[in-house]
């Protein structure tokens, strides 16, 4: 089951929210909003695969249209992924009704 | 002859499904909003310090410095969820610098019968559970 808009997250390293925003931009994404956070790991899993995780992060929420998620998506793994110093993963959430965005977003059906 | 009762009409012991409601507003009315969710049956709220992301051209076109934005996290009842929207619609319209974005995401799962009588605000269950300290 889809719907009209999804919520896409994407956490990666402190500093790097406006990168992550710049490539979602030529995708399709208006905008987004920014928060910190921390992050953990295992110290162990850490030492075991010989990668760091950094704990100051900051978490990417952006709200788009369906039919550009899989772009924006796709956009922040290149831009942002894991093979860049942002370190980010993202994903994406089902958004099934949504106000305040400027036009009747209200009424939307679940599509097949 | 006995009336027929309308068909999908949940059961009134069904359980109800929930959403996690995100509101997205100017950190000045975080507190604002906080009260008004309460009034929904929204017992759980998380409040997080956020920035928007225009880009710093247009801020500079604006006049401003940052955009310090709140998000809001609250879980709502599914069948509550439709008038919390609609009243959050007409608050980012009738409000000075009310103005916001909410959206709600449905939950697939939780644990904890008393946690999930908590988040649908089943006042019912206290009285079951004769515990209402």
């Amino acid at each position: 089951m889809t719907y009209g808009h999804e919520l896409i997250i994407c956490i990666l390293n402190a500093g790097y929210s406006d990168t992550a925003m710049d490539a979602a931009r030529k995708f399709g994404a208006r905008g987004g909003t920014v928060a910190h956070a921390r992050g953990t790991a295992s110290k162990e899993a850490e030492r075991l695969f010989r990668i760091t995780v950094e704990p100051e992060k900051e978490m990417v929420l952006i709200l788009v249209e369906t039919e550009h998620r899989d772009a924006i998506l796709h956009a922040l793994y290149g831009a942002v992924g894991q093979d860049s110093p942002a370190q980010g993963i993202a994903f994406s959430l089902p958004v099934d009704a949504a106000v305040g965005l400027g036009r009747a977003d209200r009424e939307q059906k679940p599509a097949e | 002859m006995a009336e027929r009762k309308p068909k999908n009409r949940p059961s009134p012991t069904a359980p109800q499904r929930l959403k996690l409601l995100c509101l997205i507003v100017n950190r000045a009315k975080a507190e604002f909003y906080v009260d008004f969710l309460q009034g929904f049956e929204i017992n759980l709220e998380l409040a997080l310090a956020a920035k928007g992301t225009a880009d710093a051209q247009m801020l500079r076109l604006l006049g401003l410095a940052e955009t310090e934005k709140a998000i809001l996290f609250g879980v709502v009842r599914e069948d509550r969820a439709g008038d919390v929207l609609s009243a959050l619609e007409e608050k980012f319209d009738a409000l000075k610098n009310g103005k916001g974005v909410a959206f709600t995401v449905p939950m697939a799962a939780t644990i904890g019968v008393a946690v999930y009588q908590f988040l649908c605000n089943n006042r019912k269950y206290l009285e079951t559970k004769g515990d209402r300290t």
